[in-house]
């Protein structure tokens, strides 16, 4: 059977000593590479591009990873570091940025939904659909205590000064624009959104 | 050997005749057909790689040379000019036959040699692809032997791609398969311990080339170092990736379906 350079091959150590290794007199070549290999564990890693979250900018990142993700297997983030080949930072990152594995493994990293209620000095954990449905509750009180609808002089407002909102700077376009268009319904003036650049 | 080799590959670039280039017209039609200036099955060759054999087969040190590849040799000192283009027609476009695997080797080393000198003579403005975006070479469209990460300066942490025929290196996007343009299921593969070296591993087509980090060990030869680096190719091979060839390593594998 005829190998063109264009073909796929599995190497093998069989496939080794029956190719030009082989025919150019080095044999057993192939059979010693594999017993030399063999004491060697194969390790998998993957490199996941993604956006850093730290400001809008949004620099590429490419973030490694020990352990193969498309196999389910346990895996730990092991770097960060710049996308080359973005076209924003090209590979580059602030020191924030940089240091965002510190950020990823900080003890003090926000992962759910946490609520501090009046009197108390510590933070619960609650699950989503509580957050949910308590920051709804509280806006809408707010909401209807402290909405005007026209000022002194009787010109119509519609205003919501005593809330405010924060967005993310790692959102599309499209989030931004539905973030937009929630907070200015409402409205709420206090709308700090970072993907605005 | 391969350090012999590659020897009188230098030796025989040294001062050979530039070859006939591609003019502005077979560029032109090149381009217009989406190919590479001088993709082997567009380009024809003249003579200059057979001067490149003739000086490779006399200078290299046969003492490094074990006896059936001496033998593979004086066979290729012998033979007449159609069955030396037939063999290079074969290497490059077709089918190398089992027999004919010792030979081929020296033939892809002088033939690697006339397309690094002619590629070296071709103005960069001429090669095709689009930059970052070929898998395949933009000066002759030979798959890439391995990629190498660059450590540092303008082109920091850049895949460059090096070519299997023509030595010529052009940039490509990371953790993206060479051979299929996909991103999506991207996994590396490393032996353990070693840091320098992985194999890029694709399973929507189930094919893998290596990447090389250049900060790890700062002096690499891609060739020379994919040929080092074949125990990885075993145990990779082994969970089932394929890759295209090491023109060195030509012969008959365990192939599967051609890309």
């Amino acid at each position: 059977m005829a190998v063109t350079r264009r073909q796929f091959m599995k190497v093998s150590a069989a496939g080794l000593a029956a190719s030009s290794v082989g025919a150019l007199g080095f044999t057993g070549a192939g059979e010693a590479l594999a017993a030399g290999v063999r004491p060697f564990k194969l390790e998998r890693a993957t490199e996941t591009r993604n956006a850093c979250p730290y400001c809008a900018v949004a620099c590429g990142v490419l973030i490694y990873t020990m352990g193969d993700r498309s196999k389910n297997a346990r895996s730990e983030i092991i770097h960060i570091e710049g996308d080359p080949d973005h076209p924003v930072n090209r590979g580059t990152l602030c020191p924030r940025g940089a240091a965002a594995l510190d950020f990823v493994r900080s003890p003090n990293r926000l992962k759910y939904p946490m609520v501090r209620k009046p009197g108390s000095d510590k933070f619960e954990r609650i699950s989503w659909d509580a957050a949910m449905d308590r920051i709804a509750k509280l806006m809408k009180e707010d909401r209807d205590k402290n909405f005007v609808a026209k000022n002194r002089d009787g010109v119509t407002v519609n205003r919501w000064l005593t809330t405010g909102f924060f967005g993310t700077s790692s959102q599309s376009n499209e989030a931004g624009y539905l973030t937009y268009k929630l907070v200015r319904a409402t409205g709420i003036l206090g709308l700090e959104d970072q993907a605005r650049i | 050997m391969i350090a012999a080799l590659v020897t009188a590959q230098e030796a025989a670039l040294h001062d050979l005749p530039p070859g006939s280039l591609p003019g502005a017209a077979e560029i032109a039609k090149a381009k217009l057909v989406g190919r590479a200036p001088l993709d082997p099955a567009l380009w024809t060759r003249d003579a200059s790689w057979r001067v490149a054999l003739s000086r490779i087969l006399a200078k290299i040190d046969r003492a490094m040379l074990p006896e059936a590849a001496d033998v593979a040799r004086q066979a290729l000192e012998g033979a007449p000019e159609a069955d030396l283009e037939a063999l290079a027609g074969r290497f490059l476009d077709g089918g190398v036959r089992p027999q004919e695997a010792a030979q081929s080797v020296f033939v892809a080393a002088a033939l690697q040699v006339a397309w690094t000198r002619m590629a070296a003579l071709l103005d960069a403005g001429d090669l095709g692809g689009a930059e970052g975006d070929s898998g395949t070479c933009p000066a002759c469209g030979s798959p890439p032997v391995a990629g190498l990460i660059a450590p540092g300066g303008t082109k920091f942490g850049h895949r460059h791609l090096h070519c299997s025929l023509c030595a010529t290196a052009w940039r490509y996007v990371r953790v993206r398969c060479v051979h299929c343009g996909s991103t999506e299921k991207i996994s590396f593969r490393n032996l353990a311990g070693t840091s320098f070296v992985r194999a890029e591993c694709c399973e929507t087509c189930g094919g893998y080339s290596k990447v090389f980090y250049l900060e790890s060990v700062k002096v690499l030869e891609p060739l020379a170092d994919d040929l080092g680096s074949l125990g990885l190719d075993v145990l990779v091979g082994e969970e089932g990736f394929a890759r295209v060839p090491n023109p060195f390593v030509l012969g008959v594998m365990d192939t599967t379906d051609a890309d």
